[in-house]
């Protein structure tokens, strides 16, 4: 059927059909990211305000910048804790929510509900809730656990705190995606399954899980680009990186060394530095997932 | 059947939430925009008619200068005040002020729009960022743009002075200066059987007056204060050893902090050794809020903060059923030479028009004359720069009104002009305060860390922070 090989007439009316999306990609993405590279190759002292060229000078102070060290090895940690955190969250609640009969739409609303807060608005919510002296949630926290909370102080509890703020902003995008996966599994199988005596962790892990590995490598790549990203407001709302550097993500770190410390050209670098990262991070996620995702065919 | 039913509306109410969440966001987003493009149309607006009188009119007559600002609130209110009473008096000028919530914003908005050219005549800089505005060349020394014999600088407040002027010029007019200062629950005083007419004025006394306190009324900690580098940078002075090298910073560039001192050693002995008696309440780095509600709130009863904000505090302490007292800010061990002032200034910057530049020369001098700056201080504690307005303020019977007050300008006036007391200058001063502040959280984390171990560490990050500005400025 030649109408549907070649649903356009000619190749100019699908190159001006395109162009739209390419001026935006041009406009907000690729124009950008040359000039960041190119500023990564500059000095600068107040955006820009005094310029000059020095090559690959700051990327050399990154190699050997204990602090910048400290801060990817923190980011790392962080994407790791967060994917992580929020795949297993969200399979359970998930496959809880597959299972439940009674008021199923009403448990789905309330699982994706943080998803539709804006980062910024959680992120302010979030930090009166949990303020070490003020936060009502900490307190109880501490009657009950009898343990001192005091994460503007304390670099392992902040680390702590924002990664689950991080996995339950997080979690509503991954059960979306869970649910609807879970609900393509034919019936036929998960019957034959429970005529073999499947329990249901077993169901879970052996049965399910298999089937649903395209959704999830698609899920590790969006959590993974969330975590090293979008976490941005958590970090400057909850915590400014703090204390001592416990919370400084990448992210974080580079944005204050351009309009804070008004360091614009290391700035640049550390983004370059962190685009290439992940975006490395993206091909050996899927390599790895390629054998062991199950696309039906 | 019904599962996929159900499903669907799942996903429809996942659309939905999704849809909000975005709106949310964009909401968010138009916000921002929205407050740059008001600042753009306005700019261009400015722009045509700016250009355009210059071009008709000899100068003299019809013309509009940008103010940008980072006062918010009231504040923002009084100085519109300022300038519409400016507007009134002068001859066609039109001032339009832009607020820009805060001094980093408003430094680097201004900065980028000398770099497009389209620059405000007036803005508000903070102190930490003086070296900066004057290391980046975009900005003209106030000194030359005031029409001369419009200000006696004899007038001025030598404090104030001392900060702004590098190299004998006055590159900005001093606006909004404030000291550090405490404030003190003079009920809590009382029912702990402290005398509140006589507060602790050294460190070893603020520690003696907290255990009192605590032991003795329902406050469960003695003292707070932010997390901030400006006290520090403060009890620097009082023992009168410079925060940088090079005399702070104004007899060359500064290339190395002190902060491996027996000063620096005496501030953090003292602060971290609070904190481990459980004394000092932690509000966080840079947190004015969390400490004031702290306080206000009677979870301390002493607290470190601005002079820019004793009409409010007193007003909260009032609200919430207590008085409060301000008192010297607490020495250690007994030093006083003085405190540099905090807050921030008003810069010129270059491209402006000839017209622009002279009216924003005009309402620098409106604005520093003796009646606006009486007005400004008794209406926000931050320190008038011109002494007729105390003087004037004297007469009037408002320091006897306001004890409070006078506690802060005598403050002010005891403070020795050495280089310590004027405040360092260096490029990199927002991310020194950063590591500063950082330092301090470092050694409360660990009980037992030593502190002059820390600051060593603190020192080197220090310094390694001047060392690569002045590598790029050279």
């Amino acid at each position: 059927m030649p109408e549907f090989t070649k649903p356009f007439d000619s190749k100019w009316q699908a190159a001006v059909l395109l162009l739209p999306t390419f001026v935006v990609l041009i406009a907000f993405l690729y124009y950008p990211g040359l000039e960041t590279f190119r500023l990564s190759l500059q000095q600068t002292i107040l955006l820009g305000a005094q310029k000059s060229f020095v090559g690959l000078e700051n990327y050399r102070t990154l190699a050997t910048s204990a602090a910048y060290h400290k801060s990817f090895a923190i980011s790392v940690a962080f994407a790791a804790v967060v994917v992580v955190g929020t795949l297993a969250v969200s399979l359970f609640v998930s496959y809880l929510l597959f299972q439940v009969d009674v008021g199923a739409s009403t448990y789905l609303i309330a699982a994706i509900w943080p998803y539709a807060l804006p980062t910024a608005v959680a992120a302010s919510v979030l930090l009166f809730l949990l303020h070490p002296s003020l936060g009502i949630i900490t307190h109880y926290l501490e009657l009950l656990t009898g343990l001192s909370l005091d994460w503007f102080t304390n670099g392992p509890q902040a680390f702590v705190i924002v990664a689950v703020v991080a996995i339950w902003k997080q979690l509503g995008y991954n059960i979306i995606f869970m649910v609807a996966a879970l609900n393509n599994i034919p019936g036929t199988l998960t019957e034959s399954a429970q005529l073999d005596g499947v329990g249901h962790l077993k169901m879970l892990y052996k049965v399910y899980v298999p089937l649903m590995s395209p959704t999830l490598v698609f899920l590790v790549i969006i959590d993974t680009i969330y975590a090293f990203f979008a976490t941005f407001p958590l970090v400057d709302l909850m915590t400014s990186g703090g204390p001592d550097g416990a919370t400084n993500l990448l992210i974080f770190k580079l944005y204050r060394d351009a309009f804070e410390f008004s360091n614009l050209g290391l700035a640049s670098a550390e983004s370059v530095v962190l685009f290439a990262v992940v975006a490395i991070l993206m091909y050996v996620q899927l390599r790895i997932s390629e054998s062991r995702a199950h696309y039906g065919g | 059947m019904n599962s996929a039913k159900s499903r669907r509306r799942f996903i429809q109410g996942a659309g939905a939430a999704t849809v909000a969440g975005l709106a949310g966001c964009s909401g968010q987003g138009g916000d921002g925009g929205g407050d740059s493009g008001s600042g753009d149309s306005d700019s261009g607006g400015d722009d045509s008619s700016g250009d355009g009188t210059t071009m008709g009119s000899g100068g003299g007559s019809d013309v509009t200068i940008k103010f940008w600002h980072a006062m918010g609130g009231d504040l923002a209110q009084r100085v519109d005040d300022i300038v519409n009473s400016f507007e009134e008096q002068s001859d066609g000028i039109t001032v339009e002020t832009t607020s820009r919530n805060s001094y980093r914003d408003n430094l680097n908005a201004t900065t980028q729009a000398v770099g497009s050219g389209d620059p405000p005549a007036l803005s508000q800089i903070f102190e930490i960022g003086t070296q900066l505005a004057l290391d980046s060349q975009a900005f003209v020394p106030v000194e030359e743009i005031i029409p001369s014999g419009q200000i006696d600088f004899d007038n001025f407040l030598d404090p104030v002075l001392d900060f702004y002027r590098v190299d004998g010029e006055l590159n900005s007019m001093p606006f909004n200066s404030s000291n550090a200062i405490m404030m003190y629950n003079r009920d809590a005083f009382e029912e702990a059987g402290l005398d509140p007419d006589s507060p602790p004025t050294t460190y070893q006394g603020v520690t003696e007056a907290a255990n009192t306190l605590t032991s003795e009324t329902d406050i469960t900690k003695g003292m707070t204060f932010p997390n901030h580098s400006w006290f520090v940078e403060g009890w620097m002075a009082q023992q009168d050893t410079t925060l940088v090298n090079n005399d702070n910073g104004r007899s060359g560039r500064a290339t190395e902090s002190n902060l491996d001192s027996d000063a620096a050693e005496n501030i953090f002995e003292w602060w971290v050794d609070l904190y481990n008696q459980d004394q000092y309440l932690n509000p966080g780095i840079e947190a004015w809020g969390e400490a004031q509600q702290a306080f206000l709130t009677q979870e301390t009863g002493m607290i470190i903060y601005s002079t820019s904000s004793i009409a409010p505090m007193k007003q909260g302490a009032a609200d919430n059923g207590f008085e409060l007292d301000t008192a010297y800010l607490p020495a250690p061990g007994g030093n006083r030479t003085g405190i540099p002032i905090g807050g921030a200034s008003l810069w010129v910057p270059q491209g402006l028009s000839d017209a622009q530049q002279q009216a924003a020369g005009e309402l620098l001098v409106y604005i520093t004359q003796p009646e606006q700056q009486a007005s400004w201080h008794r209406g926000t504690g931050y320190f008038p720069v011109h002494e007729g307005a105390i003087s004037q303020l004297e007469e009037d019977g408002f320091y006897e009104e306001n004890p409070s007050f006078r506690t802060a300008i005598d403050q002010l006036n005891e403070t020795e002009s050495t280089a310590a007391t004027s405040g360092a200058l260096m490029g990199p001063f927002p991310e020194v305060r950063t590591i500063i502040e950082e330092g301090y959280v470092e050694m409360i984390q660990n009980e037992g860390t030593d502190v002059a171990s820390a600051l060593e560490g603190v020192k080197s990050d220090v310094d390694s922070a001047i060392q690569s500005y002045n590598d790029r400025v050279s």
